[in-house]
């Protein structure tokens, strides 16, 4: 299932990009009779079976004949095919277009070869240049090397070198300005010891962990809906998704004005409803701080994860349902037995992703609370800068910074492990 | 392909754009200042641009690159290391200790050995300057904290006399809350450098013996003090944690009667909130059961960046003095009368001893039981923390074990800074 | 999308199609479900609306409850006149803008090289250079900032160009370059792309170098728009390392700057006006790109 849904939305793009072209190729060339396999059709409920296979049938065929064609072998054949089929009379453009259609859409003939079968015809061909396409192979790995390397030197310089850099600094004493000296595993015994670090990490653990329970299942809640909503959906999607776009700054600034425990919002409104004052300290309780932290979070995120579930709704066959339907299953159990099944590759990612964000958190804990009250909602990133700027051990928190890293990793790691089958197959 | 054509070209230009405006160094030597007001208090602006325009006049070829910044500790570290800090900045002194000790500033015992306006300002700001007999700073302007409160509410409820004593914040507060529902006492922030006058006035001492000691009766009876203002009396609006822009902005809009608060803030309050200055009178902070007078002063100072070059460093100086010399002070004077603004002590030298003016009779004199900080280069780092797990708790928990939290504090104190 | 499903109203449902609605309990569930959804999305516009209604609010009402707010409203549209003066807006939008399409502008071209080379040239140390670049991903930028953060104090490269970085656009631009998440997503792009057609333009006389500009990146162009608006948004929004890095008010970026500006201590309706100011671009912004950025979102999450 997983797949299915990752290679379709995968494709999304590229086959939009190739449907353009299809669409430019059938205007310049209207005489010839080709049909599109878009499908604009309403159909009942009971031929919906049939509709379901020939979508599976399209689906499947360019992921065949198309993105699955073997490197070097198919460089012969290629060269071959496209030479002899095209007509000369269309401009270089034109003669690619269609090549491309011709692989997109195919060919019954062509795909009936197996790819051995094409090679045959050509072996004087091969002969003759075979010392020229050697040569032509070291001249296109070089140029590959040339391409990659300003993205190597990039990468070197700004992810390598910092990265190594954290790691020795980690095992020195440095205090910003001063010279650092090497002082063994000094800072990370130190850290081992340091209640303050781990409560930093409990914090962004428990951040990360209202983030998924909340904001993983209201917008799915959401999702069922807005997917099948008959009048309004693109204003609901834009409503729910406009917080995700609003940067952070802007976004903690106007909510510590809501959360603001006297005069904000949210107590007044409270204390209008209610009849008497209100004064829940959204950001100034130590119990309720990460709560609303994390509040701003799924507001951020709902809209985000929303269009996340409806893309992987779009998935799910609708025959199921039918089925469902005619056996007389309730809602909740479509739900709970067709929907959340096959959504659970989505809901992953969703949930991993929110998961390091919540980690990741900087920006939100630094404006609205900096750590406060009492240090209750001090997360990892504020605390490493806290360290290496307002207490000036750099070392220190270079030391925080490696337990960090192990932690999004072994989080990112969990994460392939757990979809496993999906990395494996590209 | 037209598009895309197009398209490239503005990849191109937003690439070169860059380099094009990283143009090469500039003839004109740059001094960068950090003392320019925010751009929110024009008048204020426009009287130091005027300063700067003489400045520059003076020294041909110099050029004063103006920044306003708010002063935020772990920001200036990150500044300052970066090699590339601002040439001048107008710091609180608290922070001179410690970013001295890191050697971001530059030692500065010869400019000010022949300089004879020294001899002006108060000695208990030139002792929060030195460390081991090195000047790290030249003292700006000087202030102790002080009781505003509004005229206005005081004389809507009937109060006549501004508080003297602790008690009386008490009494006042409950006078105002009754008379005048959703307008409250007084707002306090966790904030050491207020909480200090009140450890002081309760016989307490932060630094004994070259360390810092705050397990002691005075700081739990201080505590005790503010814990029950906020919990017993509901002396405060109800909110458990002020930051300072709160307070100034709940005081500037006449909801709270009282604050205690240091003449710098002023201009801020009058200038950006719209506090009417008729409306606010300035008394000594009320003093505890004790009868000890006690105030924090606090002041700012100029420093000078140490990683700069000699040629600068003396420009830097040269700048330095200027601003402080009696003649720009007194044509700063001057251009505000001119303009109409209200004058405070906040923005001349403390030399100048502005203090004299009528709005401040009330605390004339009072700096000579002003007390000064520790100069012990952890000490910025010590009272955040004590802001955020001793204030903060008792402003958020009805039920607190003062001796406990004291306890814990100084076992971390301890663990952390005396290595 | 939407256009089709109001067409043919039945097309794409699944738990409510329209003959089960017909039934009296699936009608309730359906417009209880839809009321709270859409009230839902009236509480996630909520904050927005509060902003702008603070950002109008005469200055002596902001601590007022709420019912003597709604009693004694004024519309003021002065604290936007205020913030816009307090705040040079124009440059900082400015610097964001260069910030953030330089960074765009230089990812795509190093990324889109690497991508096609990876995919289709196979350099020597393919695997080798693969795993490296893979590996990069899973490093969260807080824990390289501050060793970069000295990289740009004491620039050099192999002991030239030594340079101090700090408080230049380089400093913000530089580090951003390196995102090879977009190497992959335009890897996994590139190898989908047929290799006869490549193949074709070689027989037709291009140059690699001209295959590459002249017909991968045209070909690409969606995929370009949808990386390059993403990032910008992503750069744009950045507010830990230009804190770091930047200390003068013309290098600041939009973000950094109304912080900035906030925390000097402005009146809540001056630092709304402001906030509202500051997010204007990303309205019009996604006004305008709103389809190329849902897609773009789409598919990035879900190639990861």
């Amino acid at each position: 299932m997983s797949d299915d849904i990752f290679g379709r939305v995968g494709n999304d793009l590229s086959e939009n990009a190739i449907k353009g072209m299809v669409d430019d190729e059938l205007k310049s060339h209207k005489k010839e009779d080709v049909s599109l396999p878009i499908i604009k059709l309403k159909l009942a409920p009971t031929v919906d079976n049939v509709v379901d296979i020939k979508k599976k049938e399209k689906k499947e065929k360019p992921k065949e004949s198309v993105f699955q064609v073997p490197g070097a072998p198919g460089l012969i054949s290629v060269k071959m095919e496209s030479t002899v089929r095209l007509p000369d009379t269309l401009t270089p453009s034109q003669k690619l277009k269609k090549a491309f259609r011709y692989r997109r859409y195919g060919r019954p003939a062509r795909q009936t070869l197996p790819s051995t079968v094409i090679v045959k015809p050509l072996p004087e061909y091969k002969k003759q240049d075979m010392m020229k396409l050697k040569g032509y192979k070291l001249k296109k790995s070089l140029l590959g090397a040339q391409m990659v390397l300003p993205a190597l030197l990039v990468f070197l310089l700004f992810s390598w070198l910092p990265i190594l850099k954290t790691f020795t600094i980690a095992f020195q004493k440095f205090e910003t300005i001063n010279k650092p000296v090497y002082v063994g595993l000094a800072n990370f015994t130190k850290i081992l010891y340091d209640p303050k670090f781990w409560e930093a990490c409990a914090h962004s653990g428990i951040l990360s962990a209202i983030v998924i329970a909340i904001g993983t299942w209201i917008p799915l809640f959401l999702a069922l809906y807005v997917y099948e909503v008959r009048r309004g959906s693109s204003l609901l999607k834009i409503l729910y998704f406009i917080p995700f776009l609003t940067p952070a700054v802007p976004a903690a600034i106007l909510w510590k004005w809501i959360y603001s425990q006297g005069f904000g919002l949210i107590n007044g409104c409270l204390s209008f409803i209610l009849g008497h004052p209100v004064a829940i300290g959204w950001l100034t309780d130590s119990k309720l701080v990460l709560l609303s932290i994390a509040i701003v979070f799924i507001w951020k995120n709902t809209g985000w994860a929303m269009l996340i579930y409806m893309a992987g709704l779009q998935n799910i066959p609708k025959n199921l349902f039918e089925d469902a339907s005619l056996n007389g299953a309730s809602v909740w159990s479509k739900i709970k037995n067709i929907i959340v099944p096959s959504l659970i590759p989505v809901i992953m990612a969703v949930v991993f992703i929110q998961i390091i964000n919540g980690m990741q958190v900087f920006t939100e804990v630094y404006i609205m609370t900096n750590g406060g009250p009492e240090g209750s909602s001090e997360v990892i990133a504020t605390y490493m800068y806290k360290k290496a700027f307002l207490y000036m051990d750099i070392g220190y928190a270079s030391g925080v910074a490696v337990f960090f890293l192990f932690l999004l990793v072994s989080i990112t790691l969990l994460r392939m492990n757990l979809s496993g089958g999906k990395r494996s197959n590209r | 392909m037209k598009k895309t054509i197009i398209f490239l070209a503005g990849l191109a230009v937003m690439l070169v754009f860059p380099v094009i405006a990283l143009r090469a160094a500039e003839t004109d030597t740059v001094l960068t200042v950090w003392n320019m007001p925010s751009s929110a208090d024009e008048k204020q602006l426009q009287v130091w641009n005027e300063e700067k325009a003489a400045f520059e006049k003076m020294f041909p070829g110099v050029k004063v690159n103006g920044i306003s910044r708010e002063y935020k500790p772990q920001e200036f570290v990150s500044v300052m290391a970066s090699g590339k800090g601002p040439d001048v900045v107008h710091v609180p002194i608290s922070a001179i200790p410690s970013m001295a000790k890191f050697g971001f500033l530059a030692v500065l015992n010869e400019e000010t050995d022949t300089w004879t306006q020294k001899d002006y300002m108060p000695s208990i700001m030139w002792d929060a300057v030195k460390m081991d007999n090195k000047i790290y700073g030249i003292p700006y302007d000087s202030y102790f904290t002080t009781l505003f409160y509004r005229k206005d509410i005081f004389e809507k409820c009937g109060i006549r006399q501004a508080p003297q004593t602790w008690q009386d914040i008490i009494i006042y507060s409950e006078a105002i809350n009754k008379k005048m529902p959703g307008t409250w006492g007084m707002a306090l922030s966790p904030d050491m450098s207020t909480f200090i006058d009140f450890i002081w006035q309760a016989g307490g001492d932060i630094y004994a013996r070259g360390e810092v000691n705050l397990n002691n009766n005075g700081v739990v009876k201080a505590l005790q003090f503010w814990h029950s203002l906020k919990w017993k009396y509901n002396v405060m609006p109800p909110q458990n944690i002020f930051y300072e822009s709160d307070v100034e902005q709940l005081f500037a809009a006449g909801k709270i009667a009282m604050m205690p608060g240091v003449a710098k803030r002023l201009p801020v309050m009058s200038r950006r909130y719209g506090l009417d200055m008729a409306n606010v009178e300035i008394v000594p902070l009320p003093q505890g059961d004790t009868g000890i007078k006690a105030w924090h002063a606090g002041g700012e100072a100029f420093i000078i960046n140490a990683g700069i070059t000699a040629e600068k460093k003396k420009l830097a100086w040269e700048y330095v003095k200027n601003t402080i010399s009696p003649l720009t002070q007194l044509s700063r004077f001057m251009r505000m009368k001119e303009l109409n603004m209200i004058i405070f002590p906040g923005d001349f030298s403390c030399a100048t001893n502005l203090v004299n003016r009528p709005e401040f009779a009330n605390i004339k004199g009072l700096i000579t039981f002003a007390h000064a900080e520790p100069t012990y280069h952890k000490w910025p780092m010590i009272k955040e923390d004590f802001n955020r797990y001793v204030l903060e708790k008792i402003f958020i928990n009805a039920d607190v074990d003062y001796g406990q939290v004291l306890n814990d504090f100084m076992e971390r104190v301890k663990k952390e800074y005396n290595e | 999308m939407a256009k089709k499903k109001r067409n043919i109203p039945d097309d794409g449902t699944y738990i409510f199609p329209a003959y089960e609605l017909k039934d009296r309990n699936n009608m309730l569930i359906y417009r209880i479900w839809g009321a709270v959804v859409f009230a839902g999305a009236f509480l996630t516009a909520l904050p927005f609306l509060w902003m702008l209604i603070t950002a109008v609010m005469p200055t002596e009402l902001i601590f007022a409850p709420i019912t003597k707010i709604a009693a004694g409203f004024k519309v003021d549209f002065s604290h936007f006149a205020r913030a816009w003066e307090i705040t040079p807006f124009l440059g900082y939008f400015l610097n964001s803008i260069l910030v953030a399409g330089s960074v765009v502008a230089g990812q795509i071209l190093i990324s889109a090289m690497a991508a096609y080379s990876l995919s289709k040239l196979r350099p020597p140390m393919y695997q080798v250079i693969m795993a490296l670049l893979l590996s990069t991903i899973l490093i969260p930028f807080e824990t390289i900032a501050i060793p970069l953060y000295l990289f740009m104090r004491d620039f050099s490269i192999a002991g030239f160009f030594k340079l101090n970085l700090i408080n230049t656009y380089w400093a913000l631009i530089l580090p951003g370059l390196a995102n090879a998440f977009n190497i992959f997503i335009f890897k996994s792009f590139f190898d989908k792309l047929p290799n006869d057609f490549i193949e074709a333009a070689r027989v037709d006389g291009y140059s690699e170098i001209s295959i590459f500009f002249k017909i991968i990146i045209p070909i690409s162009r969606s995929i370009i728009t949808v990386i390059a608006i993403l990032n910008f948004v992503t750069i744009w929004n950045s507010f830990f390392w230009p804190l770091i890095v930047t200390n003068e008010p013309n290098i600041y970026t939009l973000m950094l700057g109304i912080y900035k500006i906030i925390e000097e201590g402005q009146p809540w309706n001056v630092v709304m006006a402001a906030v509202t100011i500051s997010m204007v671009p990303t309205i019009v912004g996604f006004a305008i790109f709103q389809k190329q950025v849902m897609r773009g979102i789409l598919f990035t999450t879900l190639q990861e």
